[in-house]
């Protein structure tokens, strides 16, 4: 496929490409920095808006600050502190991966083609690939050895970090397990997740203890109110007797009555309570009959485990044997089928 | 009256501890030790009328302390009481073949231990 002059100029201009040579280097990253991150600056607008979590402040058209929050993104994923919003972040930053390198090699390419004399395409998604069709139609243009190593390398590079980013991005969905370390491994969780129990249980005893304390401290003073409001009543009673016209005294021994009756109810209620509390901490008894079924399961797992790997393993005398990719029957589009012969004879040519 | 209190859970210690309190006990009136082992060393160094132990334990569960109380020391004649999960008929005839005096499956309440401990101190 072959371009017009006009339409390499557009590339150019597209991509801010200047002739001179030294500053081509230059505006290298500079495509990188401007053209691709403007893009994606607004889906991270938009990721924001959604999510209501990153400020909108750390988002900025400048793309220094566009590569720190993509960096901070990208670091709060390494820690594995997943949220449910994070996803739609991590594939962000998936299209971001997946994007630069695109955008990147066509440059290097473009600066190849600039050095020979060729005007760039006038097309922003350009890939390697497609310089590589333009070059073959090309007369002429023959490719540098040492510019395909680099792409090679580069290929080998992004092709583990897409394996990376496939895997995690399996693990976040829930298909894969996590890996097997000391946090993820089964038995250990449920360990873990006996002893925070037993943890918690005992700090929610603590607190229903303090509270039975205060339940004492509450019934010593009552009976310090009781006794003080007994003798009142008592001399309110004697006095009511001795002067029953004084109306004051009759009401006064009525509102200690009153207050009396109160304590005995207050009393009432923290007994009570306390009853609750003891029931309560009786309740608490299954946190250990869980821990113990707990514990169970984790028995079995291990057996489990054991079991397994007996089961599994050889005597480890046999050599391991290379596996077949690609063979008939197989589901795949890699399989060569009725295009065998026409490869060799291109070949043969 | 001295108890002894012997459960690998803290938790369960506590539980027991209170319910040994409501049944008017005082908070000096009892030990506690988180496996065989400790109890086995507090009972060496110290006089028991009562031990309440649990049964799956780490290092000496409770049958092996039950086994090794009856078998040496000073406590060959001390009222022991199980207080544990093992709910078999089997664990339980285990048990009181290896010495224990009574048997209380969990979860229990304050007055299923008041009546055992009543039973095994009038004896």
């Amino acid at each position: 496929m072959s371009m017009s002059q006009e339409e390499i100029e557009a590339l150019m201009n597209g991509l801010d490409i200047v002739d001179d040579e030294d500053s081509a280097v230059q505006e290298e990253s500079s495509i990188v920095l401007e053209d691709a991150p403007v893009v994606n600056t607004d889906e991270i607008e938009e990721l924001i808006s959604q999510n209501e979590k990153v400020s909108v402040e750390k988002v900025s058209t400048e793309p220094e600050k566009i590569e720190t929050l993509s960096n901070e993104i990208s670091s709060e994923t390494d820690d594995n502190s997943v949220t449910i919003n994070n996803d739609d972040i991590d594939a962000l930053l998936k299209d971001l991966e997946l994007s630069e390198p695109k955008e990147e090699e066509p440059s290097d390419t473009l600066d190849e083609l600039n050095n020979l004399g060729v005007e760039p395409l006038a097309n922003n998604d350009l890939t390697t690939q497609s310089f590589d069709d333009i070059s073959a139609d090309e007369e002429g243009i023959v490719e540098s050895t040492t510019a395909k190593t680099l792409d090679e390398e580069k290929t080998v590079d992004n092709k583990d970090e897409i394996g990376k980013d496939w895997a995690d991005s399996k693990i976040n969905e829930g298909m894969f397990p996590f890996p097997a370390d000391s946090d993820t491994k089964v038995v250990n969780q449920l360990s873990q997740v006996a002893n925070d129990s037993e943890e918690k249980v005992s700090q929610i005893f603590d607190v229903l203890s303090l509270t039975l304390d205060n339940n004492n401290d509450i019934r010593g003073k009552l009976d310090e109110f009781d006794k003080y409001i007994a003798s009142n009543l008592e001399l309110l009673t004697s006095l009511s007797v001795k002067f029953p016209n004084i109306e004051i005294f009759n009401a006064q021994k009525k509102a200690a009555e009153t207050m009396s009756n109160n304590i005995k109810e207050i009393s009432d209620i923290v007994n009570t309570e306390d009853m609750k509390i003891f029931e309560a901490m009786e309740l608490m008894q299954f946190n250990d009959i869980n821990r113990q079924k707990i514990e169970r399961v984790m028995a079995v797992i291990r057996k489990l485990s054991l079991y397994l790997n007996n089961l599994f393993e050889d005597d480890g005398t046999s050599e391991e044997i290379a596996v077949a990719k690609h063979i008939h029957g197989d589901t795949n589009h890699d399989l060569i089928g009725e295009d065998l012969d026409k490869l060799i004879d291109e070949f043969a040519k | 009256m001295k108890i002894l209190i012997v459960d690998d859970s803290s938790t369960m210690r506590r539980i027991i501890g209170n319910v040994v309190q409501q049944l008017g006990f005082k908070k000096e009136d009892f030990d506690e030790a988180e496996d065989g082992v400790k109890a086995w060393k507090l009972l060496s160094e110290s006089q028991y009328d009562v031990i309440l132990t649990d049964w799956n334990m780490p290092n000496m569960n409770g049958l092996e302390l039950v086994k090794k109380t009856r078998g040496e020391g000073a406590h060959m004649k001390t009222p022991i009481i199980m207080i544990t999960t093992e709910g078999g008929k089997g664990e339980v005839i285990t048990a009181l073949k290896a010495g224990v005096n009574n048997y209380i499956v969990k979860p229990f309440n304050a007055e299923i231990l008041k009546e055992k401990l009543d039973g095994v101190l009038k004896k």
